[in-house]
């Protein structure tokens, strides 16, 4: 019995070629979408999950507001995790992972490079993760001070095939490191990825009991059945006696007076799963990803299936009047409703199977050129078959069963006797899936170019400089004090315009965050400012604006103990005329707290991405008294304003001047604009994904349309054969013909209007500059949508409105 | 009124070619009244769709009302066809989702008459036959005879000079098909042309002449002597 059914499936697919390509061709596609947002959610979804205490294992971040001022980092200070081994049992284990300024330059032989996944770590950071070795031992690993772990691929970069253990590498030409073992490169669903892990032994600062100075990413391992809530209950009273004194002896105010004030202090966990897509704090080790957009692909996932799903059934039960007479004459030989239900359902699932094979080839095909296109790493769960072979045959129950018990209920006298009308019922139906895969379409395309929008609009926007035409030249500290004659060198080529050194440039995390005072009528203001060191020049070369005062320039040999502050910074303290005042820097020589006069103010430009509001800024002059030392000399950055023409030639030059100073070191160059878009990788992302997949969207609708309108039109020839005899002209059948289809589509635009205009309007929160809802995008993509579909039903109608009417009406 | 010369009419398809009608003369005056008989398959059906102008002529000559259509083109031909030409079937061919009334007032739409002038000759038509209180139902709610009545209808409200009814009484019980019957030869009898395909003997008397057709050729014609009474 059910061979023969698939027999009269299979034998069905060939002699309805349209109808069976549009089904199968249709689902695969949805299908294939479906498999692919899966994998990239399945992906995220398995962030640190593969470490055996994956869910016993806590970052400890902090979330403070001291004076006004909010701080959410994934750091926190050194002492932590010592004491909370100590003096809380349910804690197992703790490791802690250093937070580096700078990136070292390591040497071995006549390999040189400058590491950016470098980093300090604790011994016990093989207790906590699972990070296999290939050679050494991790219980000592890195006990010892100097000890160096690196991974399987940078050890292959620096010793090819040689030995590493026991080789001892230069750090800046000043430290010898050993190395201790080998690992394996970090899984990409790992939250952190570094190349070498120097023991954090080594560095002093670990042992210190400083409770201010947040530079470690903490880790804790609870034991079995510990609760991280109960532990963290216990952190207010851990606060109150480690923290509390040194803040008072730091700022001279009391604890309770400070809470008082509107300030807190709150250490907490977070589940080390959570990380990838829950935690957007500030110092986190990489850009993680975001839960948001999983929620939008998984939604638009299930759009995609339910749109082929809806395909699916409409087409079959369009069908249904053309299979009317059969089922009327199974019934009337015998066949019973059960029978028939099963018949159905069977050929739903087999076409469903046939579109699902046809799908996984699909993703196959297409999975190294998706993850290119979206730089992803995805391949394909083979553990995931079971679950396609189950999903399929849901869908195909799912799809088939409309048209299943909808087809087995024809009464046989009646579809024999040929007076059945064609179902309003079904039509009206068919005309509400219409409607709802082309409202998903118009919401989904209308979003689309609103993304786009707003990242046009980030790009473009007035960034306060001219983003253009700026070549970077990283790591230039390397050189020292050098970089002054460089950056003469450089500044006599006539294809550079200016030059600046600086430690900080817009895009990356400023050179720190202090807290600085400020004398205001109502008393001494505290706020916390992010830090620029800069050199004279780096004003003119990003072409940035003064607001008030001036800049610093060497016609004033005072200038190096002066500052400029930005605009929101002056808001901040909610002073008049701030040129000629004096910041206050706390932590001078013999506790004395500095003055340093500010003599202008900068217009505010976006020194972060435009996902946050510009806040306060101070910049200071290299060789500034700053904390009771000499601030910085030189910095990381060399910025290069060019001409906008021959740029492969002044690489080229550049790079030559840059030898001469730098011998061995690499040249490392980036163009300004390329760096500071990618503080939207995550965005880029997720319109060129969205972009996809709302394109596959409308297209899988055009397909069902596609096929409804032959049916349709099919149904409705002896309709339009008889309007024809009647006199009825082509022009005239038309549109009567794609009068409805044009009605569903606007029906579809009223009701996808609120829906993206709640959707955008979501998704542009996350930006403190944005753009608006537009109506004008709305009504666009909803045009375009009305095009694609009319056009979709045009050379069926036409096909339809031309035929002689009398080949229409021999069919009776 | 109508005149053939040598009229022929082919159908290729990919297998073979069948020549429906074959060199036809015929030769139709103002007022007549014609049946055509003949066995399934022998090209009555295909004679009043060229008559009719649903379909084009393979060659020959044909004349209507003094205007050579087998010149003319598609468009040309359906303009003609809308002004001029009634049609009456055999399986009625209403449009199902329209109504009684809607089925009738069609081919004055497709005329361009004006709302109001089109709702008074409607009904004033629908009373004529007999249904005026069917006026708001759908096809599949009437009964055969009911149904033709309304194809009638619909042949007549543009008020053609011919009308062409293929086996109008096929589908059609004995009382039913003499109603039909007797409609026509009214509308026959107020000076329209008709031209009736039949296969009953009894209903060809109805018409002034008999032309009995094969193989796509007019190989007997006779006159009825008795007329409908
Ligand atoms: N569209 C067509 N394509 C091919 N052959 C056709 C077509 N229409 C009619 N024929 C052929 O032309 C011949 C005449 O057909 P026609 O329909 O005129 O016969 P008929 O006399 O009306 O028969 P019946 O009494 O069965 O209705 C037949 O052999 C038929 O097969
Ligand atoms: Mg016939």
């Amino acid at each position: 019995m059910f061979w023969s059914y698939v027999k009269i499936t299979v034998r069905n697919v060939i002699r309805q070629k349209l109808y069976s390509a549009i089904n199968i061709l249709g689902l695969a596609i949805g299908v294939a979408a479906c498999i692919t947002i899966i994998l990239y959610v399945q992906e995220e979804l398995s962030y640190d999950r593969y470490h055996e205490k994956a869910d016993r294992i806590y970052r400890v971040a902090l979330s403070a507001r001291i004076g006004g001022n909010d701080f959410n980092v994934a750091l926190s200070a050194a002492p932590i995790a010592g004491t909370l081994l100590e003096e809380f049992p349910e804690v197992e284990t703790t490791t802690r992972i250093g937070y580096l300024g700078g990136y070292p330059v390591i040497r071995y032989g006549d390999k040189v490079f400058s590491e950016e996944r470098y980093t300090t770590a604790d011994s016990t950071i093989f207790d906590v993760f699972d990070i296999p070795f290939i050679i050494g031992d991790p219980k000592t690993a890195l006990t010892q001070p100097n000890s160096l772990v690196l991974t399987e691929s940078t050890a292959r970069r620096y010793f090819g095939d040689e030995n590493p253990i026991g080789k001892l590498m230069t750090s800046d030409k000043v430290n010898e490191r050993m190395v201790t073992g080998v690992i394996k490169d970090f899984p990409h669903n790992s939250h952190f990825h570094y190349d070498f892990l120097l023991s954090l032994a080594t560095s002093p600062d670990s042992r210190s009991t400083n409770w201010l100075n947040n530079n470690y990413h903490t880790y804790i391992v609870l034991k079995e059945g510990a609760s991280a809530e109960e532990l963290e209950a216990k952190f207010p009273d851990m606060i109150r006696k480690y923290v509390g004194p040194q803040v008072e002896q730091a700022l001279g105010v009391s604890w309770d007076q400070m809470a008082e004030d509107g300030s807190s202090y709150e250490i907490f966990l977070q589940p080390l799963t959570d990380i990838h897509l829950h935690s957007h704090l500030d110092r986190e080790i990489e850009v993680n990803g975001n839960i948001t957009y999983i929620y939008i692909f998984s939604i638009i996932a299930a759009f995609i299936l339910i749109i082929a799903c809806i395909n699916f059934m409409n087409l079959a039960s369009a069908r249904s009047a053309s299979r009317a007479r059969e089922v009327g004459i199974r019934k009337t030989l015998g066949s019973n409703r059960g029978m028939l239900v099963r018949q159905f359902l069977i050929e739903s699932i087999v076409l469903t199977f046939a579109s699902v094979v046809l799908a996984v080839i699909l993703v196959l095909l297409i999975l190294p050129w998706f993850n290119n296109q979206v730089g992803l790493q995805l391949s394909f769960r083979y553990s995931n078959l079971p679950w396609i072979v189950l999903g399929t045959i849901l869908v195909g129950i799912l799809a088939g069963s409309y048209p299943a018990f909808f087809l087995s209920s024809f009464n046989p006298v009646i579809v024999l006797r040929g007076t059945m009308k064609s179902s309003g019922r079904g039509s009206r139906l068919r005309s509400s899936l219409v409607v709802f895969q082309f409202t998903i379409s118009i919401i989904l395309f209308t979003s689309t170019i609103m993304v786009r929008n707003q990242l046009d609009y980030v790009q473009e926007k007035n960034l306060g400089y001219a983003p253009e035409n700026l070549l970077v030249v990283e790591k230039t500290d390397d050189i020292g004090q050098q970089i002054q004659a460089f950056k003469l060198e450089l500044a006599e080529q006539n294809s550079v315009l200016e030059v600046t050194n600086s430690t900080c440039i817009p895009g990356e995390p400023p050179s720190g965050e202090s807290v600085f005072g400020m004398s205001t009528p109502t008393g001494d203001q505290y706020q916390i400012l992010a830090m620029y060191f800069t050199d004279f020049n780096f004003l003119n070369t990003y072409g940035m604006k003064m607001a008030e005062g001036r800049f610093f320039s060497k016609d004033f040999s005072m200038d190096s103990n002066t500052v400029v502050i930005n605009q929101a910074a002056v808001e901040a303290y909610g002073v008049e005329d701030p040129v000629g005042k004096e910041l206050i820097v706390f932590g001078g020589p013999d506790n004395q707290n500095a003055r340093i006069p500010i003599i202008g103010i900068i217009q505010d430009f976006h020194f972060e991405s435009l996902h946050s509001p510009i806040r306060p800024m101070v910049i200071v002059p290299y060789r500034t008294r700053i904390f009771g030392g000499p601030g910085p000399t030189f910095g990381r950055y060399t910025t290069l304003r060019i001409q906008p023409y021959d740029i492969s030639a002044t690489l080229a030059s550049v790079e030559a001047i840059w030898a001469g100073f730098a011998l061995d070191q690499a040249f490392e160059y980036t163009f300004f604009e390329d760096n500071f878009n990618a503080l939207y990788n995550n965005e880029f992302r997720t319109q060129t994904l969205a972009t996809m997949f709302s394109v596959l969207a409308i297209f899988v609708a055009c397909l069902g349309l596609l096929g409804l309108a032959s049916f349709t039109a099919e149904q409705r020839t002896k309709e339009i054969g008889i309007r024809k005899v009647l006199g009825a002209t082509v022009p005239g059948i038309f549109t009567l013909l794609s009068r409805d289809v044009l009605n569903l589509v606007l029906i579809s635009a009223l009701l996808s209007l609120p829906i993206s205009w709640y959707a955008m309007n979501n998704w542009l929160e996350n930006f403190a500059y944005r753009i608006g809802y537009s109506l004008l995008t709305f009504i666009i993509a909803s045009l375009v949508a009305l095009v694609i579909a009319v056009f979709t039903v045009t050379w069926q109608v036409i096909k339809a409105a031309t035929t002689n009417p009398i080949t229409a009406l021999r069919y009776e | 009124m109508i005149k053939t010369k040598d009229l022929c009419k082919v159908f290729r398809t990919e297998e073979m070619e069948t020549t429906a009608l074959n060199d036809l003369n015929i030769d139709i005056q103002n007022g007549e009244f014609v049946s055509v008989m003949g066995p399934s398959g022998s090209g009555k059906s295909t004679l009043l769709n060229v008559l009719g102008m649903l379909d084009s002529t393979s060659s020959g000559e044909y004349h209507f009302n003094g205007e050579e259509v087998s010149l003319h083109s598609e468009h040309q031909r359906a303009d003609c066809r809308k002004r001029n030409v009634g049609f009456v079937f055999q399986s009625f061919n209403l449009i199902d989702e329209l109504t009684v009334f809607e089925n009738v007032e069609l081919p004055l739409f497709y005329l361009k008459v004006p709302g109001a002038e089109r709702r008074k000759r409607v009904d004033e038509m629908l009373d004529q036959m007999g249904i005026a209180a069917r006026r708001n139902h759908f096809p599949q709610q009437l009964s055969g005879g009911q149904q033709q009545r309304v194809a009638v209808s619909r042949a007549v409200i543009s008020n053609p000079k011919v009308i062409f009814a293929d086996e109008p009484t096929g589908n059609l019980d004995s009382s039913n098909g003499k109603e039909v019957m007797e409609l026509l030869a009214e509308l026959n009898n107020q000076g329209t042309t008709i031209i009736m395909v039949t296969h009953s003997p009894t209903y060809a008397e109805w018409g002034h002449r008999t032309v009995h057709l094969f193989d796509g050729r007019i190989v007997a014609e006779a006159t009825n002597g008795k007329p409908h009474a």
